[in-house]
């Protein structure tokens, strides 16, 4: 019995034993199990990041590369890799200045795309360039469009790697239009030039018109009519008349001819003017389509309607056998004049077409048509002034003017000039007679044959006449007999000190004084400030003792 | 049974909604819907996407689901402003839809009120239930509190005169677990839960994708726990056990926690662990004072017998691909025709947040793709299907079902 529980008891003690061991043996694997858990978790945990950097790094060069993707892509300019004389890569901007496609032009001899005449030149380059040799980067060259024409183009280019190996990277600039624009700057430019030349030419030419106008005049007055010089003398004011008109073309497209702005109605001029053109050139049918409540415009009268007249002459020239002249008016907008070379004002417009049916114009000409003195017409036919002066009275007026044509299908002019928000009044012309004076004048002119024929003038008119030879001289004069001088005529442009320094002056002396300016040059920019700081009137050289005896009285009066 | 998807990632709500619902009813070839399934992201206005859908729709088809961090269909995003919805014409699907709110007032009830709602018949195939994830959304100091799908579920089953299964999603808008939207058959609300019962001459084939493995084995016992908050393992505090685990403090900033889970075996407790005995519950982060841990569900207590679960990326993936697979290939042995197919997939698997470079959605993409069915899924916050015969909320699953033809 005593055997047996002690049996027991031994094998009880080593099932407590084994018990204990596969204790310590499951707290073994379970710390193992923990470790390597812990293990797992933490490699798992660490890979986790390292993949959250690789992703958050990769959608940053995604990003990256949309970027420059996007640039490359959109970029307004060509871009073009160019390896082995073969094109790699064009952006869809020049695939468009080219006119081909990517698909199409890939792998292809880059010198395919360049204009005949320039290969040569763009090969040296690109050879040098990829030699390493110094040669230049940036250079005016050309491209030949698919559809065989000439694109101008600068280039940009730089060596790049490209796919493992040395390509040439060139940024392709489309000239076309900067090129364009240059020539409409050129050709402004040159309008700018030749007006100043005309403006002065027509001054000096209006002085010395001045001289025989006044004379004629003057021997005109003391002559009677059944003398045998009489005619004579008239043909002289006649001719002066023409030389006259053919100064106020110059001044017109030297944009110096705005003399009196008023509000005016366009169709009523075209009316009246197409009236007259048509009763002298029955060959031609004149069509009139004249929009209803048009816009007034601010102009001056005597230009727009020479405008007009220019237009019709050079549209009955253009249809030598006859043909239609199409007039036409409308309201439009700036937001209409749209995809134009010049930018407009903003404001209200009014449009003027005059289309013809004539022999039209290559472009060449019609890059020329408003240059002064170039002229179709053959030599002493025309004078080459009359769309040259319709130009600068259009800018003058603060409009645009448009020519379209092409030979064989006649030619448009397109005239914008800008509304008026004044109405337009009808003013009676009143009839002009020579009237005599007796008040105090004092005639200030730089050019003796001038201040000559003028005093004579206002002699013969009865004024008491006080003379000087510039601006300072007529200071002094003034100063010394302000009380006597009923009104001072002033040239405007003179050497010492010009007209509207010595206004000033003047007014500094006596405010009331009363100033009538006269030049060669038009009423138009200086004259019309001196205007309105007060003086009282202008006349234009040349003019008769008719003329001048009127604005004397009209500028007397007013005062 | 026509079948048309939607999709759209436009941040225009009002444009995305009536974008996927033009695409559906095109792509359906549909002129006369029956029934509208659609979600969006939480970036989305729900409202404006609802006035969408209806302004192509009209008023009278329901529309149903709700928030969703991503759409998954033939096009899969969660980034942006992902919308998707799946149209259905049948003259054969009944269905039945009815919804609750107050869902943060008890879940429970709402369940019961949901169940009471529906038509409540005893041939009833299938219930698709979503609703509103977010009790509280979460603050800058503290995790979020959510409504628990447990007794959301005990409360319809009360009421439900058969054992039909349940098949949903507790809904979220974002991974900051802001407020939801749920959409009610005729109207937008927060806080509801809708349900659509559904029977009629069809087949619902579904499968639980799985992907998280024990980390070592080891069964824990949780010894202090309230509502949806375990303090201590074994006696110990948590989060220093999760601290040594870790080997840092890093993960305390994450929320929802991005790797470690907690799982509860429901299978026999030495037998060679089976995947499809687990349900997970993710950890939705640590407690400001560090005391504590959230999880999804309140669903375990003091005494119940845990392990620490690690997501297995690769694991997810072949899940993913075999049992959408064989679920297919199921059908197809079945003589049966798959019609559509919906997979609610936990927003923790996208690969975006698991730092992975694989999508597992793509894997079930690929074979509706390859099997040409149309296929509607969203990423949420908690699946809803049946596991080991009853109907679970379940963290951390894809849950794919299909509507087949007998």
């Amino acid at each position: 019995m005593a055997e047996k529980r002690e049996t027991l008891q031994k094998r009880y003690a080593e099932l407590e034993r084994l018990l204990e061991e596969a204790r310590k043996e499951a707290k073994y694997y379970q710390s193992v199990a923990e470790e390597a858990g812990k293990k797992r978790l933490q490699e798992i945990n660490q890979l986790s990041r390292l993949i959250s950097a690789r992703n958050q790094a990769e959608e940053a060069l995604r990003e990256s590369e949309e970027k420059y993707r996007n640039l490359v892509e959109r970029a307004n300019d060509g871009i073009a890799i160019v390896q082995d004389n073969l094109l790699k890569y064009l952006n869809p901007r020049l695939a468009e200045i080219g006119g081909y496609t990517a698909d199409e032009v890939i792998d292809t001899p880059f010198t395919d795309y360049v204009f005949p005449d320039e290969v040569p030149k763009v090969v040296d380059y690109y050879n040098r360039r990829m030699a390493g040799d110094e040669t230049v980067s940036t250079y005016e060259t050309a491209l030949r469009h698919r559809d065989g024409s000439k694109i101008d183009v600068e280039f940009n280019t730089g060596i790049i790697t490209y796919q493992e190996k040395p390509a040439s990277l060139a940024i392709i600039r489309d000239m076309t239009e900067r090129k364009r624009l240059e020539a409409q700057l050129q050709q402004a430019q040159k309008m700018e030039a030749l007006g100043t030349l005309a403006g002065g030419i027509a001054h000096n030419f209006n002085n010395l018109l001045m001289g025989i106008m006044g004379n004629a005049s003057l021997m005109l007055s003391d002559t009677d009519s059944a003398h045998p010089n009489y005619e004579k003398l008239k043909n002289i004011e006649k001719l002066v008349d023409s030389g006259s008109k053919l100064t106020q073309q110059l001044l017109g497209y030297a944009r110096e001819g705005r003399y009196e702005i008023t509000p005016l109605s366009l169709n009523q001029l075209m009316k009246e003017t197409s009236d007259t053109f048509r009763t002298t050139k029955k060959e031609i049918r004149v069509h009139r389509e004249l929009a209803e409540n048009l816009f007034p415009i601010d102009a001056d009268q005597g230009q727009i309607e020479q405008v007009l007249l220019n237009l019709y002459v050079n549209a009955a020239d253009a249809m030598p056998g006859g043909g239609d002249l199409f007039l036409k008016t409308i309201n439009v907008t700036d937001k209409d004049m749209k995809g134009r070379p010049y930018k407009p004002k903003p404001g209200n417009y009014v449009l003027l077409t005059v289309r013809d049916t004539g022999t039209g114009m290559d472009k060449r000409t019609t890059e020329r048509v408003f240059d002064p003195f170039f002229s179709t017409k053959g030599l002493g036919k025309g004078t080459g002034l009359g769309l040259a002066s319709v130009y600068g009275t259009v800018k003058a007026h603060g409009g645009y003017i448009d020519v379209e044509s092409k030979k064989g299908s006649g030619t448009t002019f397109k005239i914008y000039l800008p509304g008026a928000e004044k109405k337009v009044e009808t003013v009676a012309k009143s009839a002009r007679q020579i009237i005599e004076g007796s008040d105090t004048v004092l005639l200030v002119d730089d050019e003796p044959m001038v201040l000559e024929v003028g005093i004579n003038m206002l002699k013969k008119l009865g004024y008491t006449v006080l003379e000087a030879k510039g601006g300072r001289e007529a200071v002094k004069v003034y100063e010394a007999n302000k009380d006597k001088i009923d009104l001072v005529i002033l040239d405007m442009i003179m050497p010492d000190r010009g007209g509207g320094e010595t206004y000033d002056q003047m007014k500094e002396i006596d405010p009331t004084v009363t100033v009538l300016l006269s030049s060669g040059y038009s009423i138009d920019g200086q004259a019309t400030e001196i205007l309105e700081r007060g003086c009282n009137g202008f006349i234009q050289k040349p003019f008769t003792v008719k003329e001048l005896s009127g604005r004397i009285r009209e500028t007397l009066e007013k005062n | 049974m026509n079948v048309g998807i939607g999709y759209c990632n436009k941040k225009d709500a009002f444009i995305s909604g009536k974008t996927v619902a033009e695409i559906a009813l095109e792509k359906g070839n549909i002129n006369r819907p029956d029934i509208v399934f659609a979600f969006c992201s939480g970036q989305l206005d729900h409202d404006k996407f609802f006035g969408g859908l209806q302004s192509v729709l009209g008023n009278e088809v329901p529309i149903t689901g709700g928030s969703a961090i991503g759409i998954i269909t033939n096009d899969m995003s969660y980034e942006g402003y992902p919308s998707g919805a799946a149209v259905i014409q049948s003259d054969t699907l009944r269905h039945s839809v009815a919804a609750v709110g107050d869902l943060d007032k008890g879940e429970e009830l709402a369940g019961r009120g949901l169940a009471t709602a529906l038509s409540n018949k005893r041939d009833a195939k299938l219930l698709l239930v979503f609703y509103d994830s977010t009790k509280t959304p979460a603050t800058d100091d503290i995790p979020p509190t959510l409504n628990a799908s447990s007794p959301l579920i005990e409360g319809i089953e009360q009421e439900l005169r058969s054992n039909t299964p349940i098949i949903g999603a507790g809904l979220i808008g974002d991974y900051a677990l802001t407020s939801t939207k749920q959409f009610c058959g005729s109207y937008v609300d927060t806080q509801g839960v809708v349900g659509v019962m559904l029977e009629g001459d069809f087949k619902p084939y579904f499968r639980i994708m799985h992907g998280c493995t024990p980390l070592d084995g080891v069964h824990h016992t949780i010894t202090k726990m309230e509502g949806s908050i375990i303090y201590e393992l074994d006696g110990k505090p948590i989060v220093e056990m999760i601290d040594d685990l870790y080997g840092n403090q890093d993960w305390r900033h994450q929320h929802p926690v991005d790797l470690l889970t907690i799982g509860r075996y429901l299978g026999e407790r030495f037998e060679e662990p089976q995947e499809a005995n687990y349900t997970n519950r993710l950890i939705t982060g640590v407690l400001p004072n560090g005391e504590g841990i959230g999880i999804f569900e309140p669903d375990f207590d003091p005494g119940t017998e845990i392990q620490f679960m690690l997501r297995d990326t690769a694991k997810m993936i072949e899940s993913a691909k075999r049992n959408s697979t064989e679920l297919m290939e199921q059908i197809k042995a079945d003589e049966a025709k798959p019609l559509f197919g919906m997979y609610i997939d936990c927003a923790g698997r996208a690969a975006t947040y698991l730092h992975t470079t694989i999508e597992e959605a793509a894997e079930v993409q690929e074979v509706f793709n390859h099997y040409n069915t149309p296929l509607l899924g969203f990423y949420s916050g908690v699946e809803i299907a049946p596991l080991l015969e009853k109907s679970r909320g379940l963290d951390w699953t894809g849950v794919l079902f299909v509507f087949a033809e007998e």
